[in-house]
């Protein structure tokens, strides 16, 4: 039977064959394999459970339970849909390559980030509001040498109001006059150390909970943080499943599931809410790289930073 | 200035099939069939990775051209997830997981309703951009490009039941009995709602050649429309 090839061939722009898609995927698929075997996988929506295997299932499930409190204590307090897909994304980090670099070359990373911002002029109290759009490159060797190169776009004002108060303040200078261009000499790069981070779960939560009450926050701002780190590029893959396992643990992370960032990309999302404010990480599924971090204010994106993704390129220019 | 045709040359078509059909005519396979495999699965997991080499790519590049590059990647992974957690279910009576995979594709499909919307709405925009490099005559290549929008608005305007039969038997290159299998409907609906769509195809696409050629008569026979 013929069939009309002209269609076909006008969707000509999607390969018939892609390796890498497939590699991602077949990571994906056995990433699922292990964790179904590990007894994560999340509940198949419509099966509905024979007698047989309820039998099975139930003394299975004592079983995961008995292992999974004898070799992990950590208490996973998501909803169990985070507490899968966190789980899953952990078992991909893990299968991850290191990130080898070569001496002379550098790793380049750029992100792209939407800041909310107030300004208020001095005397009148008056106020406006602007978010505006920044760009970060950066260039890191391995013996801490690099650059740092920061563009700011176009602010826009949230409101008319907004930019009358600023008009009326003498329109003062709302982003600097020049990108910001900092060179680094070895040693001298601004990247935290993540060698005293521990790769153990349940170390690593109490790590960071600690931490975050030395700055005051009592613990609350554990999961920003997680997502902090999921954003360097130097951790090791040990401590990105170890940091997807400290999130699953975390109170109030729910799974969001499939989305898209800000800049389009498709990927998975998980997200803490409390007080009507959330923050949502977002990553690629196959990779496990962090795509982006929002915080959204009663379900409406405040602002947001997405990362690209990262290259080893031979000298500091993109 | 010539006129511009709203057909692509025959040639690069026939081109296109030869390339298409290494890739998307089931091949046979030697050894364990899919049913085979999928059996085996249930005691050893790890069996199932043949089912999804055997079937990822057309998966893939059939969900990609529906409904964009990036959404459609992650529902060809996802497909093949929801596959392995169901795989319990897949009936042993077919020898050929290919309907049964794109039957899970389609359904993912149908939860991503708005983002083929904007996928489509991007293709149009985009056209001439994404316009088949294949031709070698800039003539052909203008009718490529004038012809994508056009297909995509007369595709958008078919019902939507019509639509899925006629994409997964053109697009993913599925015979009737797959699509009837994969929609879970019978064969003559099948046939029925294909030629439904290539009539209506033809009434907005007059010039289009391929879907003038095609043989009619065979869609209909033996169809009652559901």
């Amino acid at each position: 039977m013929d069939k009309p090839d002209d269609i076909r061939a006008l969707f000509d722009h999607v390969p018939d064959e892609d390796p890498l898609a497939e590699r991602r995927a077949l990571d994906r698929l056995r990433a699922h394999m292990a964790s179904s075997r590990a007894g994560s996988q999340p509940p198949a929506p419509e099966r509905r459970p024979r007698r047989r295997w309820a039998v099975v299932g139930a003394a299975a499930l004592v079983m995961v339970t008995v292992a999974t409190m004898i070799l992990l204590p950590m208490r996973r307090d998501g909803p169990s849909s985070a507490s899968a897909l966190l789980g899953r994304l952990s078992a991909t980090a893990a299968a991850q390559p290191s990130r080898e670099l070569e001496g002379g070359d550098y790793l380049y990373t750029r992100s792209q980030e939407l800041r909310s911002n107030a300004g208020t002029a001095v005397g009148t109290g008056s106020s406006w509001r602007y978010v505006v759009r920044v760009v970060r490159e950066s260039w890191f060797a391995t013996n801490g040498s690099g650059r740092i190169l920061t563009s700011y776009g176009e602010p826009t004002f949230l409101t008319d109001a907004d930019r009358d108060a600023w008009k009326a303040a003498g329109s003062p200078p709302l982003i600097p006059a020049e990108p910001s261009d900092e060179v680094f000499q070895a040693g001298e790069f601004p990247s935290p150390d993540l060698s005293g981070l521990p790769t153990d779960p349940q170390e690593l939560r109490e790590k960071l909970v600690e931490d975050d009450r030395e700055n005051g926050t009592e613990g609350d701002s554990v999961f920003e943080a997680v997502g902090r780190l999921l954003s360097e590029t130097g951790a090791s893959p040990k401590l990105r499943a170890a940091l997807f396992e400290v999130a699953a643990s975390l109170p109030g992370v729910a799974g969001v599931g499939v989305t898209r960032d800000p800049l389009g990309r498709s990927g998975v999302a998980v997200e803490q809410t409390g007080d009507g404010r959330s923050i949502r990480l977002v990553f690629d599924p196959s990779t496990s790289v962090l795509l982006s971090i929002e915080q959204l204010r009663n379900h409406l994106l405040e602002s947001w930073m997405s990362y690209e993704e990262p290259r080893v390129v031979p000298t500091l220019r993109s | 200035m010539a006129p511009c045709r709203t057909t692509l040359p025959r040639s690069a078509g026939a081109r296109d099939r030869d390339r298409r059909l290494r890739f998307l005519v089931p091949v046979v396979e030697e050894g364990p069939t899919d049913a085979d495999l999928i059996a085996a699965s249930l005691s050893e997991p790890e069996r199932f990775e043949d089912v999804f080499r055997r079937h990822y790519q057309p998966v893939r590049a059939y969900l990609q051209r529906r409904i964009g590059i990036d959404v459609g990647e992650e529902l060809a992974a996802q497909t093949f997830v929801v596959a392995f957690d169901h795989r319990e279910r897949f009936d042993a009576s077919y020898p050929s997981a290919r309907a049964w995979l794109f039957a899970i594709a389609t359904n993912l499909l149908r939860h991503h309703a708005r983002d083929e919307e904007r996928h489509q709405r991007l293709l149009m925009q985009n056209a001439s951009k994404l316009a088949p490099p294949f031709t070698e005559h800039d003539d052909d290549r203008l009718a490529a490009v004038m012809a994508f929008p056009m297909l995509l608005q007369a595709l958008s305007a078919l019902e939507p039941r019509d639509r899925e039969a006629f994409l997964l038997f053109v697009l993913a290159d599925l015979s009737y009995d797959e699509v009837a299998n994969a929609l879970d409907i019978p064969t003559g609906t099948v046939r029925s709602r294909i030629s439904r769509a290539r009539r209506l195809m033809r009434e907005r696409l007059p010039s289009f050649e391929a879907i003038m050629s095609v043989d009619e008569h065979a869609d209909a026979e033996g169809s009652s429309d559901g």
